[in-house]
C-alpha cells in the first residue's frame, strides 16, 4: 500500500477556500498534505480524521528565503497559540491545520484578508502572469497580424509559425482569463465585504476544469505540430521541437534545484535570487545555443550540408545529393564534375515550400581560360486547398517585385503558358528586358524558377514533367 | 473600503490598541481581548499578525522585546491618540443616539 501520493496542483493562490476544502476532504480520506510544491503537492497517508485546514497569507514569504522569515515565525507562534499547526507554505500562502472544531478562525477580518491576498498576489502571481501574457502577445502577434491582414503566404509560411502562433494565442487567452478572473473576484469580494459579507467563493472545480482543458489543448496543438512536421518531411524541425521541450523541462528542473540547494545552504534571499537568475540565464543560453548549434551542424533543417571541397575558390560537394527533382545535368544532358546542391523544405502542412539550388562548374574553359559556372534554382509551392491557390499566386507575384528605391524596375509579365504545359506563366523583366526567371502556375502548385539561360522547348517540357506535378 | 487607514477603527483594531496600553505579546492580546469582550470579539491569529504589522508600520505600537518567536508590543503616543479619537467618535455616536432616541428604545 502506498503511503505517499502526489497531485497536480491547479489551485490559484487566492483560492483559499478551494485549498481549505480540498485539504480537509483529503484528510477525511486519510491523506495529509506534507509538501506543497510548485507543480505537485505531496500527501502522506494518515488515519482519516475531521481535520480543519485554514489558509492565511504572508506577503513577505518567498521561495528564495533561506528559511521562515521572522514574520512567518511570529505568525506561526500566534497560530500555535490559537490551536493551529503549520502544515506547509506555498509561496505566500501559509497553510495551517487543527483538529479542534472550536479553534478560532485564522482570519476574522475580511477587509484585511482581501488586502493581504492582493499584496501576496502582487508579489509573484500577478507579475508572472503578466509576463506570460506579454510573451504570448509578442509570440502570437505575427499570426494575428497574418490573420487580420489576410496574408496567406505569411500565415502558412511554416508549421512553427502556424502552430506556435496558435499555441501562444492559447496562452494569451488562458492568461487573460486568469488575470480577469482574479480582478473580477477581487471586485466582487470588495462589494460583498462592503455589504457585510465575506470574500466571494470561487467555483474551484469549474476553474480547474477550464485550466486543465487549456493545458490539454496546448498539448494537442503541440502534438499536431509534431505530426505536421513529420508528415511534411520536416523531421529535423520535429526533433528540434522535442529537444527544445525536453530542454525547457530540464531548465525548469535545474533552476528549481538551484534555488532549493541555495536555500539548504542558507544563502540569503538576495544571493539566492541573483544566483538563480544567473543560472537560469546561462543555462538557457547554453542549452538553446547548444541545441541550435547541433541543428545547424548536423543539418536538421537543411537535411545535411555534407562534405565539401574547394576548387577554383568555390566550394563543391564531395557527394552531391541525389534527392533533387531536377538538376543541371537533367536539363543539359551533360554530367558535371564539380557540383554544389542545396535543398530546403520549408512552408507548412497547408502550404509546403521546397527550395532547391544548384551550381555546377562547366566542363570546358571559357574564352578567358577559366571555366564558367551554371546556376539553377527553383522553389515549389503547393497550396493544399484550391481556395487559397489564387491568393498565394497573387502574393508571390507581389512579393517578387521589390519596391526598389534605386530606380531599378522589376516587373512580371504574362507569357504563353503552352510551351511550359502550365496554366499561366509570368516572366520577370528588369528595366524593360526579360530575364531568365519565371513563375509557373501548374494545376496544384506554383513554381518559381531561375536559371542562367532561356530553356529550349525540350527543357521546358522536362521542367513541366519534373516540377509541374508530383513525381 | 477606500477609507483612510486607521481614520476609524474596526473592533479588532480598537481592542488590540486598548490591550496594548500594557506590554503584551500576541498570545496575551488574543486571550485578553477574548476575556474583555466575553468572547464576543474573536481575534484570528492571521488577522492579529497583520494588524500588529500594520500598527507597527504606522508607528502606533512599538516592539518592546523579542524572546524566541515571542514578540511583545506596547502602544505609542500616536496609538494612544488614535485610540482616544476613536473613543470620542464612539461617544459622539452614543450621544447622538441618546439625543434622537433617548433611552426608551433600550427598555
Amino acid at each position: 500500500m502506498k503511503n505517499v501520493a502526489y497531485r497536480w496542483n491547479t489551485f490559484q493562490l487566492y483560492d483559499y477556500r478551494g485549498v481549505e476544502d480540498h485539504l480537509s476532504a483529503m484528510a477525511a480520506q486519510g491523506w495529509r498534505l506534507e509538501k506543497a510544491g510548485n507543480t505537485f503537492w505531496k500527501y502522506r497517508r494518515a488515519d482519516p480524521a475531521p481535520v480543519r485546514y485554514a489558509v492565511t497569507y504572508n506577503a513577505g514569504a518567498s521561495q528564495f528565503n533561506p528559511g521562515p522569515t521572522e514574520g512567518q515565525e511570529s505568525l506561526e507562534e500566534l497560530c500555535n497559540a490559537a490551536g493551529w499547526t503549520k502544515a506547509c507554505d506555498w509561496f505566500q500562502m501559509q497553510i495551517f491545520s487543527t483538529e479542534d472544531p472550536a479553534a478560532v478562525p485564522l482570519e476574522t477580518d475580511e477587509v484585511l484578508r482581501l488586502q493581504n491576498i492582493h499584496r501576496s498576489m502582487r508579489k509573484n502571481f500577478l507579475p508572472a502572469n503578466l509576463v506570460l501574457l506579454l510573451i504570448g502577445l509578442w509570440m502570437s502577434s505575427s499570426l494575428v497580424y497574418s490573420l487580420v491582414s489576410g496574408n496567406i503566404l505569411r500565415l502558412f509560411s511554416s508549421n512553427a509559425h502556424l502552430f506556435s502562433g496558435a499555441l501562444f494565442l492559447l496562452v494569451v487567452l488562458l492568461e487573460l482569463y486568469t488575470l480577469l478572473h482574479y480582478y473580477h473576484w477581487r471586485k466582487q469580494s470588495r462589494r460583498s465585504i462592503e455589504e457585510g459579507g465575506t470574500c466571494v467563493p470561487i467555483n474551484t472545480r469549474a476553474y480547474q476544469r477550464l485550466n486543465r482543458s487549456g493545458l490539454v489543448l496546448v498539448g494537442i496543438v503541440s502534438a499536431l505540430y509534431l505530426l505536421a512536421e513529420l508528415l511534411g518531411g520536416g523531421r529535423g524541425y520535429a526533433l528540434f521541437f522535442l529537444a527544445y521541450i525536453l530542454q525547457f523541462i530540464l531548465l525548469v528542473f535545474l533552476v528549481r534545484r538551484t534555488t532549493a540547494a541555495l536555500r539548504k545552504r542558507k544563502a540569503s534571499k538576495g544571493v539566492n535570487m541573483a544566483v538563480t537568475l544567473a543560472v537560469d540565464f546561462i543555462l538557457a543560453f547554453a542549452l538553446i545555443g547548444g541545441l541550435t548549434f547541433c541543428a545547424i551542424r548536423f543539418g536538421w533543417f537543411s537535411g545535411g550540408s555534407g562534405e565539401t571541397y574547394t576548387y577554383q575558390n568555390v566550394e563543391f560537394d564531395v557527394h552531391p545529393r541525389e534527392d533533387v527533382p531536377l538538376t543541371l545535368s537533367d536539363l543539359t544532358g551533360e554530367p558535371y564534375e564539380h557540383v554544389r546542391r542545396s535543398c530546403r523544405r520549408e512552408g507548412s502542412i497547408l502550404l509546403p515550400e521546397w527550395s532547391y539550388w544548384e551550381t555546377a562548374l562547366e566542363n570546358g574553359p571559357e574564352e578567358d581560360g577559366w571555366p564558367g559556372s551554371l546556376h539553377l534554382s527553383y522553389t515549389v509551392y503547393i497550396p493544399r486547398f484550391q481556395w487559397f491557390y489564387d491568393d498565394v499566386a497573387e502574393e508571390l507575384l507581389e512579393d517578387a517585385v521589390p519596391r526598389s528605391s534605386y530606380g531599378i524596375g522589376y516587373a512580371y509579365v504574362s507569357e504563353d503558358p503552352a510551351p511550359w504545359g502550365a496554366e499561366a506563366v509570368y516572366r520577370r523583366w528588369l528595366d524593360g528586358s526579360p530575364i531568365n526567371s519565371w513563375f509557373l502556375c501548374f494545376p496544384d502548385r506554383i513554381t518559381s524558377l531561375s536559371m542562367d539561360w532561356e530553356p529550349t522547348a525540350r527543357e521546358k517540357a522536362l521542367i513541366q514533367s519534373r516540377l509541374g506535378s508530383e513525381t | 473600503m477606500a477609507r483612510e487607514k486607521f481614520q476609524t477603527l474596526t473592533e479588532p483594531m480598537f481592542y488590540i490598541l486598548l490591550t496594548l496600553r500594557e506590554e503584551r505579546c500576541g498570545t496575551d492580546i488574543m486571550t485578553r481581548v477574548s476575556a474583555l469582550t466575553h468572547g464576543r470579539v474573536g481575534l484570528g491569529p492571521g488577522t492579529l499578525y497583520n494588524l500588529l504589522d500594520s500598527f507597527q508600520q504606522a508607528g502606533m505600537i512599538r516592539e518592546t522585546s523579542v524572546s524566541g518567536r515571542k514578540r511583545s508590543y506596547l502602544i505609542t503616543d500616536k496609538g494612544r491618540e488614535t485610540l482616544r479619537a476613536e473613543y470620542l467618535r464612539l461617544l459622539a455616536l452614543t450621544g447622538d443616539y441618546k439625543t434622537c432616541a433617548g433611552e426608551e428604545d433600550l427598555k
